[in-house]
């Protein structure tokens, strides 16, 4: 019987490994050590440095610039996006509850979702174009929504003011997020038991605490997810920035992002290549995307010991 | 599960007097103002896209006189040069094959790894879901370089064959990542009676396993789909530049890039659209069945 | 069948795999002493040589060309032809890409091609492939006898700036096939109704744009995305017309403080008096250069700071009648070293042969071709640019008024063009002063003080830092 059982994992296992080992495993290794080398990527040689690329990490402006900004994106995409999500959702499928009556989503809230969900099929390089061209100071789509309505857009564009371009990238971002957490959401709530909106509308709850406090607690598990797969985007953020401001520097850096550094560094047209160098960048970059899901694994397990 | 198909609504007694008609009328300026965030939000969603569209089809000297103008002249020749500066049809056609070939390929292997990590315990199960787990967070430019040495050597570059198991490759982490997730939750009861029964392992995981696990594989693949078809890293490295294997991505790519030599907007507009439409026909189509696939294995 | 011997097969699949692909992998074997990136020389093709094969090429080896998508496109079947009619066994190959960088790993493979245009914003930086020993050395396609005369050396049917800039530690490594030059464009059609003239000192432009202002136009105009360079490019150049060609080669050799001497000091104050006083076009900062360009030609902005592939750039947008020209930037004062007619000009569109390609010599010989004049010539009236084949320029039946602007500019200037190759070749200076620090100035974030201070510590940082080789100018 065990010896039957372990043939059969073995066979299950052995092409997969076999792929991934060979194809995403081993160049992955690699590049580990080609963090440890001087390599520029076209030199001939390549000598062993230790740890001089991660000492000069340490002390590269640049890459702290880039890291204060993936924090600060690990936090507020996520919270965005989820807000919005969840919101959404909550009025389209409980926000049209009257008070006494048994709780129901608003009219045409079939349609809505299908509209939000949109943005989320594109591709974010397409995406990035498109808004690209909307933030087009002269005669883009958003100076002229903003101007429609009052609001004078900044004179250097909103990807050409330092206070503003990283914000104009995360807008991008949420508006194509957004639409798959409405539907994740709604998803979630309909599987949530009626008699328990039954019984708050009878106790004249209102929608604030119905959607904090019952909703929400009850969406926990999903809204943990959605956290792990906006952070994994947070943590990316690499096409966004790169087609919309591919020369961070030129807004003060403001938009600088980890992966954008480590392409910099690697295989941009105008630096000068430093393959080793950008690999430590690379292996910094996983250690942080690994600290942050150990973080949340464990958070989600003290979630889990609470709510027993 | 849906959306929107939610009970009927229960006729609930009225509370009597004036404070019910002031609840009324406070209910219905709140759900007014509901029915404007919801459009609002709705507008912001397609205009975009709305505006991709129009201006695809404005002449050239137009695209950034103003933004809301319709076109003096509907110009769908600039469909004709994105079309041709992109190569779409052939392009289109590889699209087709490699992400066809990769997700059956990465859907097949991810069932098959997922399952075995998430239903038996045996030495190494966890190492080996860490290895998968640790995919998720590899930047992939880290891997470019090195990734490319390896499917030269196997002689893989410029085939459909190289692309494939690349795409499948880098599609596992993810795919196991879920579908493990998926497989734990599923009761174990039918599978140990088809066990005890005198199933296989392997007729278990075909016959029982696979179709209680249908939701969770439907969602994934769909998010291998989007995945897949939007990638443009890797085909971009292994390809390089080889027109016979190149995919969409890579046209519409260098569509983008000439722009910045070129200014030939109409037809980056025209470009976008026509790389926008496919996915959004499909959706369209199968909307409230792809919505409801996707969600299905992240709910579990 | 049994379970055990599937598992055997599969088991030496992925010994066979591991062997094929994992374990010969360059860089995981021997990285403790000097391993070779790629898979080492490849044997290169050679023939004999006579007087019509004066490379010795071997006239049957495969050629693989790689070019540039971008401004200039072209995968130039005109040369094509001319090599094709000679080595009619020699198959060519011919592909473009926009993105050269992704060639890549194919230099570290040891596998390159055997001609690649490096050029556009995902080229390969140069420095890298000449420090990492990746470039043929092109001397012996200088030496030898041009296509169209025998007797004369292709050395001597070129103009002198392919040298300098081709030129890395005394060996001419990079051919640069296109003459370029820079000065401020407008549009000869619209002066010429306002009854405006570009005007020759800085004193006389800010007054102009005044003038351009009531008339509804922004005086000056980039694009702060991607390319707010080329101000710092316009700047450099005029530095350069006041205190002489050494300021600027004091900056590409990172003489100490060479961004404080006195004539950067006035250029930058005169740029941040042009942006101060609203010269530039509002939102410049928030665009790519090709959109800013597109307000220039469609007469939203007066004067553009560009180069010479301008009117090609933008051919799909410009209305006809719009008459682009070139005309040297201001001088800062009369009190400048070089004459107002003085230009930033130079050979450009980088051209390489790689060093490990399997057909060097082909690579040469393509080139060889490249520069006869007919060729030239077909390339210039297909891509609108001039090329370094002085008898090509001559022929040139010049239609548009661009072209025609730059050839003039280029004969009044004479000798007195220089050029500059901090930006090209020293990517942190590109990044940390030319863009960097020339937005801050540009959107008022900074002044000329400021600008200066930090231009000229990011260059103390390049010139400090160990891991950018150093090219010596002359």
């Amino acid at each position: 019987m065990h010896h039957r059982k372990y043939r059969f994992i073995i066979g299950f296992l052995v092409a997969p490994l076999a792929l991934y080992v060979m194809f995403v495993v081993s160049p992955n290794i690699q590049a580990v050590i080609y963090s440890f080398t001087d390599w520029s990527g076209y030199s001939q040689t390549q000598n062993f440095v230790g740890l001089d690329n991660y000492v000069r990490l340490v002390h590269d402006a640049d890459f702290w610039t880039a890291l204060t900004h993936n924090a600060v994106l690990l936090l507020v995409l996520p919270v965005v996006t989820i807000s919005l999500g969840l919101l959404f959702a909550f009025l389209l499928n409980i926000g049209g509850t009257r008070r006494g009556s048994v709780v129901r989503g608003l009219r045409a809230s079939r349609f809505y979702s299908a509209v939000y969900f949109f943005p989320y099929l594109l591709s974010v390089a397409i995406i990035a174009v498109l808004w690209q061209q909307a933030y087009n100071p002269q005669g883009g789509l958003v100076p002229g929504a903003l101007s429609a309505v009052g609001i004078t857009p900044p004179r250097d564009g909103l990807l050409g003011t330092p206070s503003l371009a990283l914000w104009a990238c995360v807008a991008v971002a949420v508006w194509q997020a957004v639409g798959f957490y409405v539907v994740l959401f709604s998803a979630g709530m309909a599987s949530i038991p009626r008699d328990i909106f039954e019984a708050a509308a009878l106790d004249g709850v209102n929608r604030a605490t119905l959607l904090f406090r019952i909703v929400v607690p009850l969406l926990w598990d999903n809204i943990q997810v959605a956290f792990v797969y906006l952070g994994i985007i947070a943590l990316d953020f690499f096409a966004i920035v790169n087609i919309m401001t591919p020369h961070p520097e030129s807004v003060g850096n403001s938009t600088e992002v980890i992966a954008h550094y480590l392409f910099t560094r690697a295989f941009s047209g105008d630096t000068n290549p430093q393959y080793g160098y950008a690999s430590a960048i690379g292996v910094a970059l996983f250690f942080l995307t690994l600290t942050l899901a150990a973080v949340m694994f464990r958070a989600s397990r003290r979630e889990k010991v609470e709510y027993a | 599960m849906t959306v929107t198909e939610v009970r009927p609504p229960v006729p609930a007694s009225p509370p009597a007097g004036p404070v019910r008609r002031r609840a009324r009328a406070g209910e219905r300026s709140a759900s007014a103002s509901f029915q404007v965030i919801l459009a609002a939000w709705a507008l912001v969603s397609v205009l975009p896209l709305i505006w991709a569209v129009l201006t695809a089809l404005k002449p050239n000297p137009e695209v950034f006189a103003s933004p809301w103008r319709l076109p003096s002249r509907w110009s769908f020749d600039n469909f004709a040069r994105a079309w041709g500066a992109a190569s779409i049809g052939q392009f289109f056609l590889n699209t087709v094959i490699v992400v066809s070939g990769a997700l059956v390929l990465t859907m097949l292997l991810s069932t098959m790894v997922a399952y075995v990590l998430a239903r038996y315990s045996f030495p190494g199960n966890r190492f080996i879901y860490y290895l998968f787990a640790g995919g998720l967070m590899f930047p992939v430019f880290l891997a470019l370089v090195p990734l490319f040495f390896v499917v030269r050597n196997l002689g893989l570059l410029h085939s459909h064959l190289g692309l494939i198991l690349v795409y499948a490759a880098y599609a596992m982490p993810f795919s196991v990542f879920f579908l493990t997730a998926f497989f734990r939750t599923l009761p174990s009861a039918v599978a140990e009676a088809a066990l005890i029964d005198g199933c296989s392992h392997t007729g278990v995981f075909f016959r029982v396993m696979l179709p209680m696990a249908r939701p969770g594989i439907v969602s994934v693949a769909l998010f291998n789909v989007l995945g897949l078809w939007n990638q443009y890293l890797l085909p971009l490295v292994l390809n390089q530049g080889d027109k016979s294997t190149a995919v969409l991505t890579e046209g519409l790519a260098s569509l983008v890039a000439q722009q910045g030599y070129q200014s030939d907007w109409s037809a980056l507009f025209a470009g976008m659209v026509i790389a926008m439409l496919p996915v959004l026909i499909v959706y369209l189509v199968f909307q409230r069945r792809v919505r409801q696939g996707f969600v299905a294995g992240a709910l579990k | 069948m049994t379970t055990f011997s599937a598992d055997r097969s599969r088991r030496a699949f992925l010994r066979g795999m591991l062997a094929g692909g994992l374990l010969v992998v360059p860089g995981t074997t021997a990285l403790a002493g000097c391993a070779t990136a790629g898979g080492g020389t490849q044997e290169q093709a050679k023939g004999t040589e006579s007087k019509e094969n004066p490379l010795g090429i071997d006239t049957s080896a495969p050629l693989e060309l790689v070019f540039f998508q971008g401004g200039l496109a072209t995968e130039m079947d005109w040369v094509q032809k001319t090599y094709g009619k000679l080595y009619p066994n020699a198959k060519i190959n011919a592909a473009s890409t926009v993105n050269i960088n992704s060639l890549q790993p194919r230099f570290s493979a040891g596998q390159p091609p055997d001609m690649v245009n490096d050029s556009g914003a995902q080229k390969i930086p140069l420095s890298g492939l000449i420090a990492g020993g990746q470039l043929a050395d092109l001397s012996p396609l200088f030496d030898a006898p041009s296509l169209d005369d025998p007797d004369k050396k292709v050395r001597d049917t070129v103009l002198p700036d392919v040298f300098p800039v081709g030129t890395f530690d005394g060996k001419l490594l990079v051919f640069n096939y296109v003459l370029s030059a820079y000065g401020l464009w407008y549009s000869s059609s619209l002066f010429a109704k306002n009854g405006w003239k570009m005007p020759t000192e800085w004193s006389e432009l800010m007054a102009f744009a005044e003038e351009m202002k009531k008339a509804g136009l922004s005086p000056m105009g980039y694009g702060g995305v991607n390319a707010p360079n080329y101000v710092t490019e316009m700047m450099i150049t005029m530095a350069g017309k006041a205190g002489g060609q050494d300021v600027v080669k004091a900056i590409d050799n990172f003489e100490p403080n060479a961004w404080k001497q006195d004539a950067v000091k006035q250029a930058a104050a005169a740029v941040e008096e042009l942006a101060r006083k609203g010269g530039f076009l509002p939102g410049s900062q928030g665009m790519k250069h090709t959109e800013a360009q597109t307000q220039f030609v469609q007469g939203k902005v007066g004067c553009y700071p560009s180069g010479s592939w301008l009117e090609n750039e933008m051919k799909k947008d410009t209305p006809a009648g719009f008459d682009m020209v070139m005309a040297p930037v201001p001088r800062l004062s009369s009190s400048d070293k070089l004459p107002y007619e003085a230009i930033h000009a130079n050979a450009g569109e980088p051209f390489v042969v790689p060093a490990k390609a399997k057909n060097v010599r082909g690579g040469l010989e393509w080139f060889r071709h490249m520069l006869s004049t007919d060729n030239a010539k077909a390339y210039s009236e297909a891509t609108g640019s001039l090329t370094v084949v002085k008898a090509a320029n001559d022929k040139l039946d010049l239609k548009s008024t661009a072209l025609k602007s730059v050839k003039d500019a280029l004969g009044k200037a004479g000798n007195n063009t220089f050029t500059f190759w901090f930006m090209d070749v020293y990517g942190d200076l590109k990044k940390n002063a030319a863009i960097a620090a020339m937005s801050d100035l540009l959107t008022g974030r900074t002044n000329a003080d400021g600008f200066i201070t930090a231009a000229q510590a990011a260059a103390d940082k390049v010139a400090a830092d160990a891991n950018v080789t150093k090219f010596k100018r002359s």
